[in-house]
């Protein structure tokens, strides 16, 4: 983290996920954002935790980290959990592939926070945690609405 | 808060401001029971109140068209903004699911 960089954690409550993405949208505001921009940072945000709590936990209790930081428009952003961690990796980032079998998940997570940032890298140890970073670069959204 | 409003065979299902994996797995809880009715052959997603969705909306929009497919129903959005539409349509929702005016 770089001297303007912000870190906080949570438990791993579903009715945290809001709260994770309007911290970070906060922090992101300092790079003049477009809308799109916002929205795109707070859905890879959504996604990541979401992943953590449902996965990295199961449901169980656990702590979410989340560090980011910003070097000229640019957003770097980690998301750590303490929790089973990944066993192939690769599969879990097929589109459409869930380990749930509920029937409820889409499979997409992973799919949204490469459609929606720049860069994306997740490392992970099984029965030690995983870490998703992302990086996006904030001036180069031609969208507006 | 009415989250779903039964007409005939079709269930419209009111979307929160924010549809997330929290808000998607209470909807999907709340409108179990309604779906286990036979009768309800088609189902129509209103995203009037929504301005933030991710993969979870997705979950919960194909978990409900395979409910009512499997009885030969449908599935449609409808008051989807240009953020939602996106996400709709990046997720190959639409295949699925018919987009309606109102």
């Amino acid at each position: 983290m770089n001297n303007n960089g912000i870190r906080f954690e949570f438990a791993s409550d579903a009715k945290n996920e809001g709260l994770a993405r309007v911290v970070v949208a906060s922090y992101l505001t300092r790079t003049n954002p477009t809308l799109t921009e916002i929205e795109d940072v707070k859905t890879a945000v959504s996604e990541a935790v979401t992943n953590s709590i449902i996965h990295g936990y199961d449901g169980k209790a656990g702590t979410i980290v989340i560090n980011a930081y910003i070097e000229g428009r640019e957003l770097s952003l980690e998301i750590i959990d303490y929790g089973c961690g990944i066993a192939d990796i690769n599969k879990a980032m097929e589109p459409m592939y869930s380990s749930k079998k509920d029937g409820n998940r889409s499979g997409m997570g992973f799919s949204f926070m490469e459609a929606f940032m720049d860069e994306l890298v997740v490392e992970s140890e099984v029965g030690k945690g995983t870490t998703v970073k992302m990086k996006k670069k904030i001036g180069y959204d031609l969208e507006t609405y | 808060m009415n989250i779903y409003e039964i007409m005939g065979d079709t269930i419209v299902i009111s979307l929160p401001k924010e549809v997330d994996d929290y808000r998607a797995s209470i909807i999907i809880e709340n409108t179990n029971k309604a779906f286990a009715d036979e009768r309800i052959r088609h189902v129509v997603f209103d995203f009037k109140e929504t301005c933030f969705m991710d993969s979870s909306g997705i979950g919960l929009i194909t978990r409900r068209f395979r409910d009512v497919y499997d009885r030969g129903g449908t599935a449609a959005v409808v008051n989807v903004n240009p953020r939602i539409d996106k996400i709709l349509l990046m997720s190959g929702i639409y295949k699925i699911a018919d987009k309606l005016d109102k």
